[in-house]
């Protein structure tokens, strides 16, 4: 009988284990792989095709940036000191925060593009014009609503970051009123943002896009989210525009770190009046 | 007197803090691996502590309790219901070095005094401490969901404090968290948002020079400008003005602060 060869049988034992192992990896490395193609694709084939499935559509959706961080900014307290900035204009200031601009002589527009002849006013006539951006035209009361840019980018409704603009019957600006943020800084480190299409799936998910819409645009902007005596911070926050069955628009804003709604007041007007009453 | 906020966050909080005779670790809520690197990055040595406080047994503050006691043999400090509350969370740690430390007590190592007192957090009987030497006091105090006068009382005229500062309501309110969460953290046993803990700091800081250290900040729901900005602009409304005699400083989830004389 042979006597049994220990070292032998382990070292054997050593590399049969060996190779079971390197066996069994790559078999969990593929089936892990595997899964993950499966759960990519099953999310955006139920995205697209719940969307299909209610004749949802939407344009091309866009390549937003990865990160972003949030902002702050103060309130700008007008002095008598630094008004008006410009000639043919009179300025009174409200609450210390807010000009009331009436021009001594009205402006006659220029362009027939309203929308252009509107953004150059306020970059020409109003101080700091070209931090704003026109958000909405209201040719009934004639008055265009420009809200201000932080990082660049739209920030929505903030009742101390806007201009209105007012004109008469003949197309001629006659007053504008405009408040304002500074200071803007960067808060803290860039937040990962969300892709359009998970805002589209939390949105969906909401059931705040009804069958037969058409999403028309997506934006990146910003929404205040906290307010603090001087100063307030503002959190990137997806604009959705949705053209309705009904041709009616909505618009939902969607926070783009955390993913929840963000429900804005959207009639600055009315924001207006109640910050007043309690400042009165 | 000196201490160093060596990590605070949800994450895992621990403080150190020694005299010439002394040295204490005030919660051990990160791992042992962690800890060692955070005691490295103040250039001080974990063998050489006389003790480790516990404030309660929630994981971000024992999560490298049982390991380092172990490994180093240092004493552990705790009141009665904690002990029993952390039995099975942090394995098992000799008697010899298990000591009572009941709520509102006082204890004395060399030149040293450390009080405990209680705060309001969901544990078994949570408490916080302050430390005297020479005159001069230094006090810890997070997870609390208000701050009494009864704390007030424990914690007023501190040369420095280590003060939570957890989150912005606004922020907590937008945020992800389930309702539940929100609930308890808003609730008088969960943590103090930026604006209280600004509220107490006015009602407990004598008018001399004070470090504040804002800590326990929440990961989703503050930031360390927002949390500074907040504090300060509240003090503001209560006629402190941040800066003067009073210093605001941040604190960080992994990394510690300077090593700082009380």
């Amino acid at each position: 009988m042979t006597k049994l060869d220990w070292s032998r049988t382990k070292t054997i034992f050593i590399w049969v284990f060996l190779i079971l192992n390197l066996f069994l990896y790559t078999q969990y490395l593929e089936s892990y792989k595997e899964g993950e193609k499966i759960e990519v694709l099953g999310e955006t084939m139920e995205i697209e095709a719940r969307l299909k499935g209610d004749n949802i559509t939407y344009i091309a959706l866009p390549n937003n940036k990865e990160s972003a961080a949030y902002y702050s900014g103060q309130i700008k307290n007008f002095s008598p000191s630094e008004v008006p900035y410009f000639t043919n204009q009179s300025a009174k200031i409200e609450n210390n925060n807010k000009l009331i601009v009436t021009m001594d002589k009205p402006v006659k527009l220029q362009k027939s593009d309203t929308r252009d002849s509107y953004t150059d006013f306020v970059h020409n006539n109003v101080y700091e014009g070209d931090s704003y951006v026109l958000w909405g035209i209201d040719e009934e009361k004639k008055e265009a609503t420009f809200f201000q840019k932080v990082n660049d980018v739209t920030l929505y409704y903030n009742v101390r970051g806007y201009i209105k603009l007012y004109w008469d019957d003949n197309n001629r600006i006659i007053s504008y009123e405009q408040t304002m943020l500074e200071k803007h800084e960067k808060l803290d480190k860039e937040q990962n943002l969300l892709t359009a299409r998970q805002v589209l799936q939390i949105l969906y998910g909401k059931n705040l896009l009804k069958p037969d819409s058409q999403i028309t645009e997506m934006n990146l902007g910003y929404s205040t989210i906290v307010q603090l005596t001087q100063t307030q911070v503002f959190a990137p926050t997806w604009e959705v525009r949705v053209k309705r069955a009904d041709d009616t628009e909505e618009i939902h804003f969607v926070n783009a770190v955390q993913g929840r709604i963000v429900e804005i007041q959207n009639d600055l007007s009315e924001i207006v009046e109640q910050t007043e009453d309690l400042e009165e | 007197m000196r201490f160093s906020v060596l990590a605070s966050g949800s994450t895992g909080n621990a403080v150190y803090v020694e005299n010439d005779e002394h040295s204490f670790l005030i919660d051990a809520g990160l791992s042992g691996k962690k800890m060692e690197q955070l005691f490295a990055n103040i250039d001080r040595d974990m063998k050489s502590l006389s003790g480790i406080l516990v404030t309660h047994e929630h994981s971000d503050h024992i999560k490298g309790l049982g390991v380092i006691a172990r490994k180093y043999n240092i004493p552990v400090f705790a009141n009665a219901k904690t002990w029993t509350a952390m039995d099975g969370l942090v394995g098992t740690i000799p008697t010899d070095l298990c000591f009572d430390f009941d709520m509102e007590t006082v204890k004395t190592f060399g030149g040293l005094d450390i009080q405990s007192f209680a705060v309001s957090h969901d544990a078994a009987e949570p408490m916080f401490y302050t430390f005297y030497e020479n005159g001069r006091k230094l006090v810890v105090i997070t997870d609390t969901g208000y701050v009494s006068d009864r704390m007030k009382g424990y914690i007023s005229a501190a040369d420095a404090y280590v003060f939570e500062s957890n989150h912005d309501v606004s922020m907590l309110q937008m945020g992800k968290y389930p309702w539940s969460i929100k609930r308890r953290i808003l609730s008088d046993v969960g943590h103090v948002s930026n604006e209280d803990a600004a509220v107490a700091m006015a009602d407990v800081v004598a008018e001399k020079p004070t470090q504040i250290y804002l800590a326990h900040l929440s990961k989703d729901n503050n930031m360390k400008d927002l949390a500074r900005m907040s504090v300060e602009q509240t003090l503001q409304s209560c006629g402190i003005i941040a800066g003067e005699y009073l210093h605001l400083h941040d604190t960080d989830a992994n990394e510690p602060t300077k090593l700082v004389t009380v």
